[in-house]
């Protein structure tokens, strides 16, 4: 992945009161209920039609989704012993209509703000997903009364198209992520975009997939 | 959404959280639309072969898959006035597994959906 930095804020948020709306206020780092029952596994290869992506999870570890009929996004990874970081796979409609990915970076950046977090670092560069442009965004944070200090490492990238937006995202302690870092680059590089669909709303295999 | 079985007020909640639901999961850009329009799948519901999840129903009708959504997640959202408690209940059911509990950022992602001004500038009532 070629790499430019187009923006740096250090300690971005220090001189903000945190806004108690977001539902991520917690630090946990693997969702509560993703092993739930019952619940998705999936392993090695794994291709999702409805959002026209795949990605490969790598061997010994199991990506874990919610079970149907919920819709079907992507997965989450728990990885390593306890506390477990963690790496979330996702596709998803453009509900929010970004045109650039670093918007969907800024606003992954405020959410955690939102969330009580204090924000010590963050970063965006402007990367690759597969054939696509991306932003990755990397946050050093901590939460409330706590000197515990977490990463978060995202890839944000729109299809070409601007109707799908995909998420990577490693979740982790920060002395994890230099270690949890190597599994995530496994992943992004795994990652790749399906055929689009036919103009005209008339499918191919994708259509298939839903009938 | 027509018919006594489908509104969202048989669920005692508002037709602005219904439809960000549908923008959200179904989609309103071109590529979801064209997805989930030809199976009737306002909600991007999943069906489940051998166990897993393959892709989303084909349902006959909207009202079909309106009233599919109310029998699996209505009791979720039931009473539901503003969209944290919406997506509260989502994805802390009483029984059944919460929703989709992989993304951490759903509920952010939820209430960013600007529906009700939308529906504003359409002319639609809340």
């Amino acid at each position: 992945m070629t790499n430019l930095k187009v923006a740096t804020v250090l300690l971005i948020c220090l001189l903000s009161s945190p806004v108690a709306m977001g539902q991520s206020n917690s630090c946990e780092i693997v969702p509560k209920g993703l092993l739930g029952e019952p619940h998705s596994e999936w392993r090695g290869f794994y291709d999702n039609k409805v959002y026209e992506y795949s990605v490969v999870i790598p061997a010994g570890l199991v990506g874990y989704d919610v079970a149907p009929p919920a819709p079907l996004h992507g997965f989450g990874i728990p990885l390593g012993e306890a506390p477990q970081s963690y790496i979330f796979v996702s596709g998803e409609w453009n509900s929010l209509e970004d045109s650039d990915p670093v918007d969907v970076a800024v606003r992954h950046l405020r959410y955690l703000r939102e969330g009580g977090k204090t924000i010590e670092s963050a970063t965006i560069t402007i990367s690759r997903l597969g054939e696509l442009r991306a932003a990755e965004l990397a946050v050093s944070y901590a939460c409330a009364g706590s000197n515990v200090r977490y990463m978060q490492f995202s890839t944000f990238a729109l299809a070409s198209d601007g109707g799908t937006l995909y998420e990577i995202t490693l979740y982790c302690l920060a002395e994890r992520y230099a270690l949890d870092r190597t599994v995530l680059i496994k992943v992004l590089q795994s990652w790749k975009r399906r055929a689009k669909r036919k103009a005209g709303g008339q499918c191919s295999e994708v259509c298939l997939f839903g009938a | 959404m027509k018919g006594s079985a489908t509104r969202p007020s048989d669920l005692g909640t508002t037709k602005t959280l219904m439809l960000t639901m549908a923008a959200k999961e179904g989609g309103w850009n071109d590529v979801g639309l064209n997805h989930n329009m030809p199976l009737n799948n306002p909600f991007g519901i999943n069906r489940i072969e051998r166990g897993k999840a393959v892709g989303n129903v084909k349902y006959p009708s909207l009202e079909a898959a309106i009233s599919d959504w109310k029998g699996q997640f209505g009791d979720r959202v039931r009473g539901a006035q503003t969209a944290a408690d919406f997506v509260h209940g989502l994805q802390h059911p009483q029984t059944g597994q919460p929703y989709n509990t992989d993304d951490k950022k759903y509920a952010e992602k939820f209430n960013n959906i600007s529906m009700a001004k939308w529906m504003k500038i359409c002319g639609v009532e809340p």
